[in-house]
């Protein structure tokens, strides 16, 4: 057929299907310019993930998803080394984040705070120098627990604290904190902070940012020995942790000074490899397990259930346990002390974190051993049931935490 | 993880030699699993056939994750970017501060002191990725601690990658 007649017949086919979608169809309104969907109201399982962006660590963001049905519902881009709180009273979120500006990385760091309901930039609090020089643990900012003081940790490498009073949105200077690390917040305006030698520096704040009072604990961990993994959660007041080992250690802020609990065991003490044999038919999980990840400990307030992420050492080989990607989450009764479930992973989990509300959600931050490709998966905290996933969820995804807080 | 999946990794050597050198760590330390627990005797000749003797008295592949040196690293390895194991790559300034590993030498047998130092100053080289935590430990012990940002104190502040210095042998055992 010449071409000029097969174009014609072409034309005319595409006219005469026009013609016909058109008939017994009213055409599409035209739509307005310029809208912003507004942010739905939030879910009982809705969370905020970190995207650390690992291969441009200049472009972090936090992502928010909804769990229920594996949609995203809205981003903030976080520049480097972020972290995130809320405010008590729901209104806003406080980002601290540095700045790494053109290729050559000139470092500036903010507190951005937005607006939550609309996720719009409410206000910026510029921090003087580029100190914040921690990449990932969450506890190196502290919203004190009535909302009042941000409290950002800075290293230099000497250790201090920058004292943020959010309702006037001011620095209101620094405290040295020699020796000692991180921030976790107390039941009143205060912050304890992990020192090297396995004590606790414990500071309280008066309302308008000046420190009222400090104390320094014993030691109640050995860094030596068995150090203590900086990513704690919190229960009613009461901090967890765990160390290397898998011992659990509580904490109680709730008062003056820390008062701290006997430790306890996540998982079997007794450190006898498996035998060969065992370790095959057993897919390598005879033997000792440990506790690893990134966001290793997450907890359900309602049924006060302490969740672990832990791997066998067979895996592991004893190497690095303690950032060592999970193959199952251990979930413990914390009052009785004791394991009472085992949840296994379709992938290997470097985060979890479970919803607060009557039927929780355990949401995982994992990476498929076949494709090395990161997943964000869902589970039903309390039967282990593997529910969904969302996909595309980003480079690394860690720091798991609610709409409404940690 | 599905018995499936576990048979598909176990038989497929080729691929898990690629897991061994990723850019992901953490996911190469499962891949070393599977291999260490069951698949050993087949993988350590040919482990060995890659070993490329760089520096004197060390054995292996110093652009793989797994040479002894970069036990407690975190970051892109120098030698894959332009540096080696311990320089820097040409146009970038090694930061002033670091963190200390100790790591086994598997050639003698002994302990080393190493200096991890980034090298700051232009972008990420986003090449042969490599995070290990052995010695490693929280930053409230920061001078053995890998998640700072030490090019912080360096005008520029972009992290190309890192070298491990040996430092020298450690007095005592880990």
């Amino acid at each position: 057929m010449p071409h000029s007649i097969s174009f014609a017949l072409s034309v005319l086919g595409l006219m005469l299907g026009v013609l016909l979608s058109h008939v017994g169809h009213a055409d599409i309104a035209a739509e307005p310019l310029n809208r912003n969907r507004p942010l739905d109201p939030a879910g009982a399982h809705w969370a905020w993930y970190l995207d650390f962006n690992v291969d441009d660590i200049a472009n972090s963001r936090f992502v928010l998803f909804d769990a229920d049905t594996a949609r995203m519902k809205g981003s903030l881009g976080s520049g480097a080394f972020p972290t995130m709180h809320a405010s008590p009273d729901g209104r806003f979120y406080y980002v601290a984040e540095s700045w790494l500006r053109g290729p050559r990385r000139i470092r500036e760091d903010f507190v951005t705070i937005y607006d939550a309901s609309s996720l719009q930039i409410d206000g910026i609090i510029e921090l003087p120098g580029a100190r914040r020089a921690l990449m990932s643990p969450r506890d190196r900012t502290v919203l004190t627990a009535d909302g009042s003081l941000l409290l950002v940790f800075n290293f230099t490498p000497s250790t201090s604290l920058t004292v943020i009073d959010l309702a006037s949105r001011t620095i209101k200077g620094d405290v040295p904190t020699p020796g000692c690390s991180l921030a976790y917040p107390t039941s009143s305006r205060g912050v304890s902070m992990i020192c090297g030698d396995g004590s606790l520096l414990t500071i309280h704040f008066g309302s308008d940012g000046t420190v009222l009072a400090q104390h320094r604990s014993k030691p109640f961990f050995n860094p030596d020995k068995d150090p203590l993994i900086e990513n704690g959660v919190s229960l009613e007041g009461v901090w967890y942790f765990t160390t290397y080992g898998g011992q659990a250690h509580s904490v109680d802020l709730r008062g003056e000074e820390p008062v701290f609990g006997s430790p306890w065991p996540l998982v079997d003490q007794n450190k006898k490899p498996a035998n060969f044999l065992a370790s095959i038919f057993t897919m390598g999980k005879a033997g000792p397990w440990l506790p690893g990840g990134f966001q290793i400990l997450t907890v359900h307030e309602p049924t006060r259930r302490l969740y672990a992420l832990t791997h066998p050492i067979t895996w592991s080989e004893g190497k690095g346990d303690h950032v060592f990607p999970g193959a199952e989450v251990w979930v413990y009764d914390i009052d009785e002390q004791k394991r009472i479930d085992r949840i296994k992973l379709r992938d290997v989990g470097i985060s979890i974190h479970v919803t607060p509300d009557e039927s929780p959600l355990l949401l995982v931050g994992a990476v498929d051993i076949e494709t090395e490709e990161f997943r964000l998966e869902v589970y039903d905290a309390e039967s282990g049931d593997f529910l969904r996933e969302l996909e595309e969820p980003g480079e690394v995804m860690f720091h798991f935490q609610g709409v409404s807080g940690r | 993880m599905h018995l499936n999946r576990f048979d598909d990794l176990a038989a497929d050597v080729s691929r898990g030699l690629a897991r061994r050198t990723s850019r992901r760590s953490f996911t190469s330390k499962v891949g070393v699993w599977l291999f260490g627990a069951v698949a050993a005797p087949l993988l350590l000749p040919v482990a060995r056939g890659r070993a490329e003797d760089r520096y004197a008295g060390e054995e292996g592949d110093p652009r793989s994750c797994d040479y002894w040196r970069y036990c407690a690293t975190n970051g892109y390895l120098c030698e894959c970017c332009g540096g080696s194991a311990n320089e820097c790559p040409p146009g970038t300034t090694m930061s002033a501060l670091s963190w200390i590993g100790t790591c086994r030498n598997p050639a003698d047998g002994k302990n080393y002191l190493i200096s991890y130092n980034d090298c700051c100053g232009t972008a990420q080289c986003n090449r042969c990725s490599c995070s290990r935590h052995e010695s490693e430990t929280p930053v409230y012990r920061a001078g053995t601690a890998n998640d700072i940002h030490w090019c912080s104190a360096n005008e520029s502040t972009a992290i190309n990658c890192t070298v491990a210095v040996v430092l020298g042998a450690a007095e005592d055992e880990v």
